[in-house]
Formats: C-alpha cells, structure tokens, sequence
C-alpha cells in the first residue's frame, strides 16, 4: 500500500501554509489570510475556472504562470503569489473585460450595495474605464420563471446559477445559449424554471442578473435589518438570514449552515414572508392567508373582538367547564410552535388542564412512541452512508433541502440508494435499486424484502431486484434509513409495521425519520404527543387526533384546544368539522382558517419571524429562532398565552417570557433549549448528544452576498484593502468523509 | 491718571465705524442675497420633458447623516412611466425636523433629482407639516418649486434651486472647478460655472458676493484675503463697478 | 496566390519563398506585387515580414522566430492590403469562435473585434494602439513566444497574436488610419 500523505505545505506569498492534499488553492491562501478575488467560485459547488478573477501567479517548470486558484488543487511545495505585478494585472485585467459590457446600472439595481462586482471593482479593479463603444444590449428584465426574473446585460456569466440548477438541484431548467460574448442564460425552451430551488440560483448571483421578483425594488441593503433564525415551514430546519426594512419582512436569505442546509433553501422558505404579514390586511377570520390581530369570542353565534381579559376568562370558562365534564378535554395542534411554546402548552394541558390527550400531528406522522425508539440518524449520517434506503414520500416535495442533501452524496461514487418507491420521486433517477410500493403494502414489501425464499405472488416483487437490495442492506451497517408516511390516505401502521421490521432486521442501521412538518419533532420531544411527557418520558397513553376528533364526534370528549388550523390541515376535513361542531373550541392562532367557523374563542398568536425560541429539526438538531418584526394587533407569543391561560385557570407556570419557558424546561429536562436560545447564531445541537454548540462558519461576502456575517472582516467593510484577511480562518472545504477525493459524476 | 484726551479716544472707534456703510438690513422687509452654496429645502426635479427625475435608488437615504429621507422603489409602469429606466421613487419623503442641511444627499444623487433651494425661511407649528412629501417637492409642470403656505418665497429665489455644485468636484480634481455640471431642467436653474474654491470670489452666477468681500472694509488686516486688498484688488473692484453699471445701463 | 491550393512540400528542405513563388506551388503573386507579410501557419500564428521568406518550412525553425508553423496554411498578404483591416477580419472570426466561457476570451475578443473596426472605418484615436496591446496583454500576458494565456483554452492566445504583429510591424499603417479617420486603403 502507498503511504498517502496527510498533509502538504504551500507556500503563498511568501508564508508556507499547511493544507490537505486535494484542498483548492483559493481556500488555502483564505485560510493563510490572502483573500484572492472572485466569481465563478461558489464553496459548496464544484470549481469551473471560467470568470478568471482569481488568477494567481504560480510557480513551475515553465516558470511563473498564471492560474485560476478556485481549479487548481495544492500540492507539496507549491509557490504561489497572490499579489504580484502580473498577477494583479491579470485581475485587473479581468475586471476591466466584465466590466466592458455590464451595464451601469447600480442605483436600480436590486444587488447594488451588496454586490460582488462592485465589491471587487473597488478592491481589484482598474479605476476608470477605457471602453468606448456600445455596450451589449439585451431586453431588460425577463421571466424566466414565476419568481425569477433574468437581466442578460449585467449577467458575468459565471455559471453560478446553471451549476447550481445542473449539479446540485439537479433540473436543467437553465442553461447557457448562444456563444462568444453573446452567450446568455437562458430558461429550457420547454418549460419556464419552475424549479422549486429557483430562489437559490438569486441568492448566489454574484450581480444583479438573477433578482426575486417579491423583492424586486422591496428596500436597498442598507436599510437592510438582519437576524439569523430557522425556518419552520418544514422539519429540515434550514438556518437562513431574515431581513426587514422598517419592521417589514422583505427577504430571507440561506445561511450555510454545515450540518443543515450548506446555505440552500427551499422556494417555500424563502418566499413565504406574505404569509407573515397577512397578504396586506386581509381580515376574514376564515380566510387562511388573513392574520388573526385580536381575540374574538363567540357571541349569538358570531365571532366579535374581545379584549385579552374577556377572551382568557370565556376560553378558562369553557374549558374549566369540559375539564369537569367527563371525558374533558384535549388539545390538538401545536407542530409550527417553538420548543418553549409546545412546553408551555404541554404543562398546561398535563398540569392545568389534566388530560393526556395531547396530539401535536394532524393524523399524518407516526406514533411518536416509535419514532422516537429507533436508532436516530443525523442529515450528515445519512449523506455519508454506504447505503440509503427510502420509504417516504417524495422528498423533494415534503423535505426539499433534504433532497438536496441527499442529491449531493448520492451522485458521488460509494454512495447506493435502495428505494421503496410509493410514486414517482426526484430521488428515482439516483436509485440503484427501486422497488414498487403500492399503497397499503409497505409492511408485507419490507417482510417480502428481508425474508429468505420466495416473495408473495401479489406483490409482484422482480427477484433480482430484491436479490440486489437485500445484498446492498446486509445487516444495516452503513444503512441510513429515511422512513416517513409514503400515503396519507393509508393506515400510519403500515409504515410503523415495516420500520419496526426494519429495525428487527438491520440491527445495526439507522433512521432518519422524516416527519414533515415543522417542528413536530420538537413539539414530540416538549410532550405534545399522547403517550409522552416532556423531555421524552413514557406516560399512559391519551387519545391522538383521529381517537380525539372521534370521541368529540361522538360526544365522549366536551372540549378541544386547537393550537394552528385544524380543518385545514387534516386528511378527513368533514369528521373534523362535524367534531368542532359539537364541541367547545379554543383556537390559539395566528392565521385565519376553516377552524374559525367552529371556534367559541380565538385567541391571537405570533407566528414565524415574531417569535423567539428554539426549534428541533427532523434530526433532533436544536437551532434558535429569532424574532425580526413586531406580531401585529393584540397578537401574542404562544408562550405568553400559555401562561396567561393558565392563570386564567388559576395555576401559575413561572414562564413569563421565553427565556424562563427556555430555563424550565432545560432544567427539568436536560433539553437543549435554554443553550441554545443563549446562542442563537451557532449551528445549534442535537438533543441528547453531549456536544456543545459549534460555531457555524464564517460567510464569504462573495459567496452568499446579502448576508451580514458578524465574524467576517472582508471585502464589503474594508474596500479599498487588496488583501483583507478574514478574521477567523475559514475551516477546510468540507469533503464527503467516504469519498475524499472524489469528483460527483454529473448524474447517475 | 487719565488724560482727558482718552476720554474722546474711547469714541474714535464709534465715529469711524459711523461713517461706514450699514451691513445690516431690515429683515424681514428686506433680504440679503444668499449665498450661492447656500443650502436651504430640498427640490426634487424633473427632466425637460417633465418626468422625474428620481429612481427611487435610495442612495440618499443611505448617506443620510440625519436619517430623514425616507424612499422606496417601485417598477414603472410600462404604460405611463414615472421617471426613465426601471424604477422610480414612489414614496419620497423629508423630514424637515431632523435635516441639518448638509447636502449629502445631493452629492449622492446619481441623476441629480434632488437638489437644494436657497429656502431656508420656513417654519411649521406641527409635525406633519415638517414631513415633506413627494407631492411637495416635487417641482411644479414649470419646474418652479411649490410653494408651500409656511414658506416665504421672495422674487427671483424660486429660479435658485438648481444653484447647486457639488461641495467635491468629480474625484476631488480642481480642473473641474469652474465647469457647469449641472444642466437646469425645464428652463430653471441653469446658471453659469462658480468660480470655483481656488478662482476669485466672484461669482457672476448668482450675483451675489462672499461675506469677506461683502464686510471687507469692516475686518482687520489680517483677515482680508490676499486677493482682496492691495492695488490687485482696487482694480478688480473698478471693473466690478463698471461692470455692474455697464449691466444696469 | 497565382495558384492557391494545397501542396505537399518536403519539411525543413524547402523554404517560404519556395511555397509562394515556385510555380510548382504557389507560383507568385498576382500581378508580381510585392509581399507585405505572411501568416506562416493559420491566423491563430504570428505574422511574418518579408525578410523571413527564406526561413525553412520546419516546426522548430518557425517556432524559434516567434511564430508557429502549425497547420501550414500560408497567408500571403501583398500591398494592396490593409493590414489593419486584415487584422480586424480575423479578431472578428476568433470572436465569434470564442465559446464564450472564459471571461478574457469572450470580452477581450470582442472588445478588441470592436475597437478594430472603429479603426478600420474612422474613429480611431492615437491612444487606441496602446489600448490594443494592453488588452492582448492581458488576454496573453507578455506577449511573448510560445504565449503565456488567462483564459481556459488556446483559443485565447490566438486572439492577439494578429492584432499585436499587425501593431508591431506596421504601426505607421494604424497611424495612417487614424489620420485619415478611415481606412487609406479605400
Ligand atoms: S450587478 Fe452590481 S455592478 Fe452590476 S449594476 Fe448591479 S449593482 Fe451595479
Ligand atoms: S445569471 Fe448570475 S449566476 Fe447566472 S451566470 Fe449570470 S452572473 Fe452568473
Ligand atoms: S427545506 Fe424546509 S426548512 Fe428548508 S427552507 Fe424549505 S421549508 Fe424551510
Ligand atoms: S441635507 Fe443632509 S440631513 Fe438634510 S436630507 Fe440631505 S443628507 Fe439628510
Ligand atoms: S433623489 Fe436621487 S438619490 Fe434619492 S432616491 Fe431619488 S434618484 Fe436616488
Ligand atoms: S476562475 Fe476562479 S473564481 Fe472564477
């Protein structure tokens, strides 16, 4: 066996620097302090060497030459200099060519302020133009898709925006046309860029070519606000920027958070800020895109605005009234909440109210109890499996950056997926194996699957098939299995049957589960789940949400509390009516929905973006969300109304604000919360690992523009200096622990 | 002891100034002319052919020390355009309580939309007339700014608003000086180049003259720039003087 | 060319003068002008002047004076040509041959391409000659032989190697232009 070294010493500018083999040069001298200037370079995707800004003299048998340092690889005893007369007029140089034909359009220009061209014309660029003729003349802004809008004339053409749509997304809906300096972006003359990642291709934009449509002209950079949070549309838990402009929502950008989101999000995270701020005022209360903004009580059957004081002793009277009733009350909802709020409602369903019956899922996720008994497996774990094995919905649809994660390891070699496949998925083209499921089956596919001897007939199992799969699984070492509801319309004990098969089987496999909605997986941790108290611990078991919405159908349970829209979100939205029709409603919201036509009293929450807390994502994985606008009206955090409702019941929880609710839990828990509430910019933890809140890294302004990275002294405060050294050296360029070295084949 | 003669001494000062000229004026009757780069209300400007000016860029609300201009942007709309180009500034708006009239914002206006008047005479008892709106600024179909009822325009000032240089010539070089930056809009503004920080203080543009040579009989030696005493000055001021007569014949 | 055409010629033994002016090859050219320059191997090479016509057909001969022999097609330029626009014709072919990848290939062709044409017909300044050799510069660093590049491929060296000789050797030619503010070749 070759000895493969370990490490490589670099020399840039005179100083050496240790690095890998294999680490690209522009990182090295980053980290050595030497920011070298750039375009094309994008951290989290693949070198392509084109815009040439990050020529660098290096030294070889020919002499001095010029290089790209984002395409060439370090190796030991390698001379570079950054800042030498030639290298600088090389920059220089290339400057001066994309600036031949950009237009001069900063002031209207949606990146101007933040923008990279600017940035490093100031820092790296000649000083006035020599360019006399007619510039290139395009059509100004066109759709290329319902949220992006493409300037030709100021595209650099760096390829950003097609590399991230053919490599890391994995759809063709963009791609350069025509040749020469002529050559342009252009979408797929089939079909417009739909693609549900397109925000991305606006975020790494290194100019104002690509711009968002909802953001379009909304504010200019600096009067930009900005706080780091988490998005709670989906279980993922992407980390992303959220900015505001005079106490309005005006854009989200993704952060690159290592364990998470590598800086992606989803066009659902990004662009649901009019969710937020209620779509300019609408005010039916059934209307789900409208913001509740004050408490409203049923009087002679209609529902009027009350005052906090009226609506907390109306919703302490119904529900002290049902509580004493038989079969008393129970509460469902509760899966947007943060930790601290699904706390606060825990301890007041457990401890005020006295019911078990407690249920944070809509009827579409799995026992909790069961879940929560499998071996967990993080995102990165399941990247870095040998084998991922998949019986979920499609999850580029339910989970989209997961997707994304998992794309990226498997069109690596090394990497095989064995899919259960419910339906067509975005994952199918990667899959080594595929294996149709038909609804209802999952169970006997998986016994069919691990079984020795034949398959059953029915299932119309292809031999060779299972042959290769079961091979692949082994004995589960290696295997990430990512299990979550493959139908909706089926019983949730199928998938339960086949993951507990699974677990059987594959001792040594683990599991990602892939719950969908926001923070289910924090609510189930707080005790919003029946069967389970907060911090996990195993109680007699209530009724779930079907067994609730039943035995309020059928008269056995008087009175629900609803945290978030019932109706809207259950699978049997006539059983749900016809139960909230019998019952007494509490409804704890802060968007309208078909709920409301049922509610006795609504009482006004603050929803994502006006809230503080933490938030557990699929993974187990802790991160703080951050509040960045004002609730609007009378509304309140979920943790205040706990508190206040409870004492309207005569108890008193000691939460008064979050930071309390955040303290109690983790003391009577151990919980992450309070930790990580303290810390709310770093990559969070996972609960019940010991490790402590890592730092996440520093943000190259070139890289994700737009964001404010406290720790980063680079480009955008220092122009002027050739060679700002970030602050913190940035960690090595993170490499697929089973594939180092490897290159990602374009598709599979 | 004091001499007697001290006594009248004491009044020497007295009767040489009695004999000067009268620097003060009736105010408000009467008003000094102003200064050229006197910076008063803010205009915002319109092209010949009557659209704004202004894109909505912002750029002066960032460099705003006082934080007082409040903007935003919207797209034109493709039918009836506001101003030239993609964007124009939909809401404008100054806060007339916080502005220290520094002239920021016009040094970064890229397209000269806003500009400052001489106005400075203007005064309101609440605090949404000190808020002035784009409706308010905005120049009239004339390009005269809009008078406003707390405002005390005289004759002749409103034709002053584009009397404006910028304090830094392009890139701080003083070969600009003296050059016209600023072509007027819709008739009003124009004016001949300034004389410029290094030239003489003369400035034919707006006829008026800097205070040194304005009070220069009444400084001290010291005081009096060297370009405005000595036999140098005496003929500038003949010709001055024969100018200004040949100008009121 | 009396006779263009393909020839196949013994390497190193014969020389440039024997492949314009034997009649067994090129035969001469028309009308016994005189040759200005010629492009030993493609427009991609370095242009040559008269005074090297008796340099042999070799790889290595040709590259020791700072061109290439390369494909071995021969460009004859006699004096009724304008160099400049010569010069101009095939930036314009390499600018639409670039492919547009790499940024000092699909701008500096172009800019080059468009500069040499307000040359050619009227509109050239005196700085123009010195804006030109700095873009070749920095599409090939130097200027040197064999071409140092920044650009991806060796599209982008060949860009300026006309543009710089035709500079090099016939400055007064460029100046003429500019002169007369159009092409004196007209
Ligand atoms: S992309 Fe950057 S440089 Fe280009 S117009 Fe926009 S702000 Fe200006
Ligand atoms: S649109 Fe933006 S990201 Fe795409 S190639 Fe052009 S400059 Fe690069
Ligand atoms: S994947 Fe989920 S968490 Fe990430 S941005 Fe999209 S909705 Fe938000
Ligand atoms: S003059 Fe100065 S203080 Fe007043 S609005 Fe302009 S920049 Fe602000
Ligand atoms: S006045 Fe000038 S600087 Fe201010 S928004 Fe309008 S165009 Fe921009
Ligand atoms: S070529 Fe290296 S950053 Fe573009």
């Amino acid at each position: 066996m070759t000895e493969t070294r370990t490490s490589v010493t670099v020399t840039v500018n005179g100083r050496a620097v240790e690095a890998a083999p294999g680490e690209l040069l522009i990182d090295v001298a980053e980290r050595a302090g030497t920011y070298i200037p750039r375009f094309c370079y994008h951290p989290r995707m693949e070198p392509v060497g084109m815009c040439r800004m990050c020529l660098v003299e290096v030294e070889g048998p020919r002499g001095a030459t010029l290089q790209p340092a984002c395409y060439q690889h370090v190796n030991d005893g390698m001379v570079v200099t950054t800042d030498s007369p030639k290298a600088k007029k090389a920059q220089e140089g290339v400057l001066e060519f994309l600036l031949a034909n950009h237009p001069l359009d900063c002031p209207v220009c949606d990146k101007g302020g933040e923008c990279p061209l600017q940035d490093q014309t100031l820092t790296h660029g000649p000083g006035e133009t020599r360019f006399v003729e007619e510039k290139r003349h395009f059509v100004k802004p066109i759709e290329i898709g319902p949220l992006v809008l493409l300037d030709r004339e100021r595209c650099i053409q760096c390829a950003r925006c097609t590399r991230f749509a053919a490599e890391v997304a994995g759809d063709t809906e963009i791609a350069f046309a025509g040749r020469g300096d002529l050559i342009e972006v252009a979408p797929s003359p089939e079909h417009p860029f739909t693609s549900v990642f397109s925000g991305n291709t606006v975020q790494i934009c290194p100019v104002g070519a690509l711009t968002a449509k909802p953001y379009r002209f909304a504010a200019r950079p600096w009067d930009l606000d900005q706080v780091e949070s988490t998005c709670t549309q989906c279980a993922v838990g992407c980390r992303l920027a959220v900015q505001s402009s005079g106490d309005r929502l005006t854009r989200v950008l993704g952060v690159d958070s290592d364990p998470v989101n590598h800086g992606w999000l989803c066009d659902k995270g990004r662009f649901t800020l009019d969710a937020v701020d209620g779509h300019g005022g609408l005010s039916d209360p059934l209307d789900p895109r409208a913001r509740i903004t004050s408490p409203l009580v049923r009087r002679d059957g209609t529902l009027v605005e009350a005052t906090w004081g009226e609506a907390l002793a109306r919703a302490a009277e119904l529900l002290r009234a049902a509580g004493e009733a038989d079969g008393g009350v129970g509460v469902i909802g509760g899966a947007a909440l943060t930790n601290e709020s699904a706390y606060a409602w825990a301890r007041v369903a457990r401890e005020v109210l006295g019911t078990e019956h407690v249920d944070a899922q809509y009827g579409d996720g799995l026992d909790p109890r069961r879940v929560l008994a499998l071996p967990g497996a993080t995102i990165d774990d399941a990247c870095a499996a040998r084998v991922v094995l998949t019986l979920c919905g499609d999850p580029r649809e339910e989970l989209p950056v997961l997707f994304l994660r998992l794309r990226g390891a498997l069109v690596r070699p090394g990497h095989d997926l064995v899919e259960l496949a419910v339906g067509p998925s975005a994952l199918h083209p990667l899959a080594t194996v595929s294996i149709p499921v038909r609804p209802g089956e999952a169970h006997r596919v998986v016994d069919a699957l691990l079984d020795e001897g034949r398959a059953p007939a029915d299932l119309a199992l292809d031999d060779d098939a299972r042959e290769r799969a079961r091979r692949l699984l082994g004995d589960g070492e290696g295997v990430v299995v990512v299990a979550g509801r493959t139908n909706l319309a089926e019983d949730p004990s199928v998938v339960e049957r086949a993951l507990t098969r699974l677990a059987d089987a594959l001792p040594r496999a683990r599991f990602l589960v892939a719950l969908r909605r926001g923070n289910v997986r924090g609510a189930i941790d707080a005790g919003l789940a029946p069967g389970l108290r907060p911090g996990r611990v195993l109680a007699a078991g209530g009724r779930d949400t079907r067994a609730q919405l039943a035995a309020l159908r059928e008269g056995v349970q008087r009175a629900v509390l609803v945290l978030g829209d019932l109706v809207g979100n259950v699978i049997d939205r006539p059983g749900a009516e016809a139960a909230l029709e019998r019952a007494d409603v509490v409804v704890v919201t802060g968007h309208g929905g078909a709920t409301l036509a049922h509610a006795d009293v609504v009482l006004p929450a603050a929803v994502q973006h006006e809230r503080a807390g933490t938030v557990t994502n699929l993974e187990g994985r802790v991160t703080a969300v951050v509040p960045k606008v004002v609730a609007p009206g009378a509304a309140w955090p979920d943790v205040a109304i706990a508190a206040e409702l409870a004492r309207a019941l005569g108890a008193d929880l000691a939460m008064d604000s979050v930071v309390e609710a955040a303290r109690a839990y983790e003391s009577a828990t151990g919980y992450p919360a309070l930790s990580v509430l303290l810390d709310s910019t770093s990559e969070g933890r996972v609960a019940g690992s010991p490790s402590a809140p890592v730092a996440r890294r520093p943000l190259d302004p070139m890289a994700f523009p737009g964001i404010r990275s406290a720790e980063w002294v680079g480009l955008g405060e220092s122009a002027g200096d050739r060679s700002p050294p970030p602050r913190w050296p940035t960690s090595p360029r993170p490499r697929c622990p089973r594939c180092p070295d490897a290159t990602p084949t374009a598709s599979r | 002891m004091a001499r007697g003669t001290d006594f009248f001494g004491g009044f020497k000062l007295t009767f040489k100034h009695l004999a000067r000229p009268r620097v003060t004026v009736g105010y408000p009757g009467e008003k000094r002319p102003k200064q050229p780069r006197q910076h008063g209300r803010h205009v915002l400007n319109r092209f010949e052919d009557g659209m704004e000016k202004c894109i909505g860029c912002e750029l002066c609300a960032g460099v705003c020390p006082a934080n007082c201009i409040y903007v935003r942007g919207l797209d034109n709309p493709p039918d009836h355009p506001v101003s030239p180009g993609e964007r124009y500034g939909y809401v404008y708006e100054i806060n007339y309580l916080r502005c220290i009239h520094c002239d920021m914002c016009v040094e970064a206006c890229p397209t000269q939309a806003i500009t400052e008047s001489k106005l400075f005479e203007f005064s309101f008892t609440n605090r949404s007339d000190a808020i002035y709106t784009k409706a308010e600024l905005l120049v009239d179909d004339d390009g005269n700014p809009k008078r406003l009822p707390w405002e005390d325009w005289r004759e002749g000032e409103a034709a002053m608003t584009g009397g404006w240089m910028r304090a830094t010539s392009p890139a701080g070089d003083a070969a600009f000086e003296g050059v016209v930056q600023w072509s007027g809009e819709l008739g009003y503004g124009q004016r001949a180049p300034e004389g410029g920080q290094s030239g003489r203080r003369d400035d034919a543009a707006t006829g008026t003259k800097s205070l040194r040579r304005a009070f220069v009989r009444h400084l001290q030696p010291v005081d009096v720039p060297a370009d405005l005493s000595g036999p140098r000055a005496a003929i500038d001021r003949l010709r001055e003087r024969l100018a200004s007569r040949r100008r009121g014949a | 060319m009396n006779r263009p055409g393909v020839y196949e010629v013994e390497m190193v033994k014969n020389t440039f003068r024997d492949l314009i002016y034997d009649p067994a090859f090129g035969g001469g050219v028309p009308g016994d002008r005189p040759v200005k320059a010629f492009i030993p191997g493609g427009v991609s090479a370095p242009w040559f002047g008269p005074d090297q016509l008796d340099l042999p057909l070799g790889q290595d001969e040709v590259g020791g004076q700072g061109s290439m022999l390369r494909s071995g097609s021969v460009v004859v330029l006699d004096d009724t040509t304008c160099l400049v626009r010569a010069a101009w014709r095939i930036t314009k072919f390499f600018s639409r041959e670039s492919c547009g990848q790499c940024t000092p290939c699909r701008e500096g062709s172009g800019w080059i391409e468009r500069a040499m044409y307000r040359l050619e017909h009227g509109g050239g300044r005196v700085e123009d000659l010195e804006l030109l050799l700095d873009l070749c510069d920095n599409i090939a660093p130097g200027l040197t032989w064999p071409p140092q590049q920044t650009t991806i491929c060796v599209l982008g060296p060949s860009i300026p190697s006309s543009v710089h000789a035709a500079i090099e050797m016939f400055k007064g030619e460029f100046l003429a232009h500019v002169d007369k503010q159009g092409c004196p070749f007209d």
